[in-house]
């Protein structure tokens, strides 16, 4: 491929908007799901990546040589657009990572390296190895605008796929360390959404984007604890115990922060049980039969439980024209086998005598029944 | 009618109701077969299945020749049913899916959800199917959507054609199109957007699973691509051979359906698509898979493309799991170039995880019992490894 066609060619397809009856009878509103999963590397990770990939050989030349730190999805993203660009790529994992996956990201055309118990230690081994490697550049795994701005493209994408003149309600959105949601919120300010309202759902055991939330004035219920003089505190968490592991950020991206509490339409910051995740994720298996991570799983939870939605955007109870874009964002590192443990592990815990779920939004906690 | 009313009905006449699908390029199964091999994900059609296609191409058909108070009555034991009922949904149109006994609980739920009534009846396909013919003939605005044997039906399907034709590089032709085989609607489909695209020489590789493999049976029963004389062959057990005059071919009627891709359950392929498939240029090769072959291809699907698809449709992926098989079905290109095939992922809503635990268990069964599997191709018999 020529480097004109490299650089032009969009390296990502544009995917269904489906209308989910299944979800839009639960809810009694229009819901809409965009599946993210249909990307060449099976998440919304490919828009951005591959936009920064296509940046970087714009601006370093067809020798540039891509390197990321990665537990999965971004690196397989990465692998993608340096093959369909000619590009060498470096991915850096984990250990613990299966070998299945790694596999994968292989295949895919990247050079694969393991190092380390955590991602933070692969970053270090990447970020050594970019200094020493000429012409080497580092793919942002979250926090970079350029990132956001190929991210943002699903949201030009959805605005033209709804029925016309269809303005949602509220567009849901798993947040990690926040790559997605500065996608969409970019992605609304373009196209004249930024007063839609936006969900963000994180899990307890990883929710770095709630806690920093908690730490700033904004949305949150109460006073802000004093802060420092920087624009917006972040929090830093330092054990993740969640099992949606590709949330696994332990803090967010400050610009985000800031973005997510400047917006008209206000930011709306959930935590649901890992549990919660696994009940949507197997429920959306069934509903639509498609496979997603837990990550993923924990938007879908946001609509799997009508308490959690009626709670954080009442104003969809009113009638039965509102309208829910929720972003199915995807991950490749789900398995059958996986589906398995959670079909388990969820019957295990709504058979528990403790009957209830606890759901934090915005600094308030409230519980949902658990279901089956 | 007002302008208004007639522009409305205008547009609802015309707009198509299905969606354009993916297309999408599969990394694992291109480096398996050494190929550029294309998905074209029909699971993602408000149905969940190709059949809304054909299915709301006719319903809108209906709508335009017998006006908004049509009643649309179908017999289906899941996907036409669930179909129909989603284009009527949106057509505004009264639809009523007639099903036998023993359809599952979530299958007469789904349809509800889409408004259509439902009405269970009998206690297999044929008796439900009887009481719709009774109801069509009780009430003057009562129109029969039909299974697969209908000229709209293919038209509606054939538009996936035109989609993949625009959705593959620029001036690609596939080296061949895969798809499952049931009363041959989908094949019906396909072999008429080809020939409308200018594809009418693109080999079809047409699946069927030996215990519902009627389209085979018929192709065994006439000139063609079956290797040995015609005269010589034998009719199936259980098979009934007729002579259909209006098209001038043989088709096998088949008396028991044994397999569990009950999706494909046809007892006799449409005359009409059997005989298009013997005279087309790129002619049609024809191949039968044990059961658990297709069960083994939904696991390494789900596991490969997150995505669960019904037996019916996995027998499509089955031949492309597995090399040896692929290579007898797709020749190395003469050129350097890699082959380009395309699989019609055609979907299908009753595939659940459950269905999945159990198609491992009966896979891992299957191979420890050792053996190789049995696939019968255009007349001709060869085995296929169970691990490859």
């Amino acid at each position: 491929m020529s480097t004109q066609k490299a650089h032009d060619k969009t390296l990502w397809i544009e995917t269904p908007l489906i209308r989910s009856t299944h979800l839009s009878t639960l809810l009694h509103c229009n819901v809409y799901l965009k599946l993210e999963t249909f990307q060449p590397a099976q998440s919304f990770k490919c828009r951005g990546v591959s936009y920064f990939a296509q940046h970087a050989l714009r601006t370093h030349g067809p020798d540039v040589h891509l390197m990321i730190a990665s537990s999965g999805n971004a690196g397989l993203a990465a692998a993608h657009a340096a093959n369909a660009l000619g590009l060498r790529c470096t991915v850096f994992l984990p250990n613990g990572i299966s070998q299945t996956n790694i596999d994968t990201i292989r295949r895919a055309g990247a050079e694969g390296v393991t190092e380390g118990d955590y991602y933070v230690q692969a970053l270090q081994l990447a970020r050594k190895t970019m200094q020493e490697t000429p012409n080497a550049i580092m793919v942002p795994g979250y926090d970079n605008p350029v990132l956001w701005e190929g991210h943002a493209s699903m949201v030009h994408e959805i605005k033209r796929q709804l029925p016309q003149g269809v303005k949602p309600d509220a567009v849901v959105c798993s947040f990690g360390g926040g790559g997605l949601a500065g996608g969409i919120i970019e992605g609304c300010k373009a196209v004249g959404w930024d007063d839609v309202p936006l969900v963000t759902a994180e899990t307890h055991g990883s929710n770095c984007f709630y806690q920093t939330l908690s730490l700033n004035e904004g949305p949150f219920a109460g006073d802000a604890p004093r802060r420092s003089g920087t624009p917006s505190t972040v929090a830093h968490l330092t054990h993740l115990t969640s099992r949606a592991s590709s949330l696994g950020a332990s803090s967010p991206s400050p610009t985000v922060v800031r973005k997510a509490l400047d917006r008209k339409g206000g930011v709306r910051s959930v935590c649901v049980t890992d549990e919660m995740t696994m009940q949507a994720a197997v429920h959306f298996a069934e509903d639509h039969k498609v496979l997603v991570e837990l990550a993923c799983a924990a938007t879908l939870a946001c609509a799997y439980n009508p308490n959690v939605l009626k709670k954080v955007v009442p104003e969809v109870t009113v009638g039965e024209d509102s309208t829910i874009v929720l972003i199915v964002c995807g991950g490749f590192k789900i398995t059958l086998a996986e589906m398995e443990e959670y079909r388990r592990d969820l019957a295990a815990d709504v058979a528990t005598a403790d009957g209830e779920w606890k759901v934090a939004y915005n600094g308030e906690m409230f519980t949902t029944p658990k279901i089956a | 009618m007002s302008a208004i009313t007639d522009s409305i009905l205008e547009s609802q006449c015309s707009d198509k109701l299905w969606l354009e699908t993916p297309l999408i390029r599969s990394v694992h199964i291109s480096s398996l077969l050494q190929s550029n091999v294309y998905l074209k994900f029909e699971t993602l059609q408000p149905s969940q299945s190709f059949k809304h296609r054909g299915i709301s191409f006719f319903a809108q058909n209906a709508l335009r020749t017998h006006g908004p108070d049509v009643h649309l009555i179908i017999a289906s034991g899941g996907n036409a049913g669930l179909a129909a009922a989603c284009a009527a949904k949106v057509l505004k149109l009264r639809c009523t899916v007639y099903l036998p006994h023993g359809v599952s609980q979530s299958t007469i739920d789904f349809m509800r959800k889409e408004g259509a009534e439902v009405v269970v009846a009998g206690s297999y396909y044929l008796e439900a199917l009887r009481r719709a013919e009774e109801a069509v003939q009780a009430e003057p605005k009562a129109v029969m959507i039909p299974a697969y044997d209908d000229p709209i039906l293919w038209e509606g399907h054939s538009s996936m054609i035109h989609e993949i034709q625009r959705q593959l590089p620029k001036g690609t032709k596939p080296d061949a199109i895969f798809c499952s085989v049931g009363g041959g609607g989908l094949a019906g489909g396909v072999i008429e957007g080809c020939r409308a695209v200018g594809w009418d020489d693109v080999p079809l590789v047409a699946v069927e699973t030996h215990g519902s493999n009627c389209f085979y049976q018929a192709l065994s029963l006439n000139e063609g691509p079956f290797s040995g004389d015609v005269s010589s062959r034998q009719v199936f057990e259980g098979t009934r051979a007729e002579r259909c005059h209006a098209h001038d071919v043989t088709v096998a009627h088949l008396s028991t359906l044994r397999s569990k891709a009950t999706s494909l359950g046809a007892s006799s392929a449409s005359a009409a698509i059997v005989k298009k498939a013997l005279n087309r240029k790129g002619g049609v090769r024809s191949i039968c898979i044990p059961d658990e072959m297709a069960m083994q291809a939904t696991l390494r699907f789900a596991e490969d493309h997150k995505t669960l698809v019904e037996l019916a449709c996995s027998a499509t992926l089955a031949p492309a799991y597995k090399p040896s098989v692929f290579r007898r079905l797709v020749p190395v290109p003469e050129t350097s170039q890699l082959a380009t095939v395309v699989l019609v992922v055609c979907g299908g809503f009753k595939i659940s995880l459950e269905d999945l635990v159990e198609y491992r268990r009966a896979v891992e069964a299957d191979v420890a019992a050792g053996g190789d599997w049995d696939v019968a191709y255009n007349g001709e018999t060869f085995t296929a490894s169970k691990a490859e």
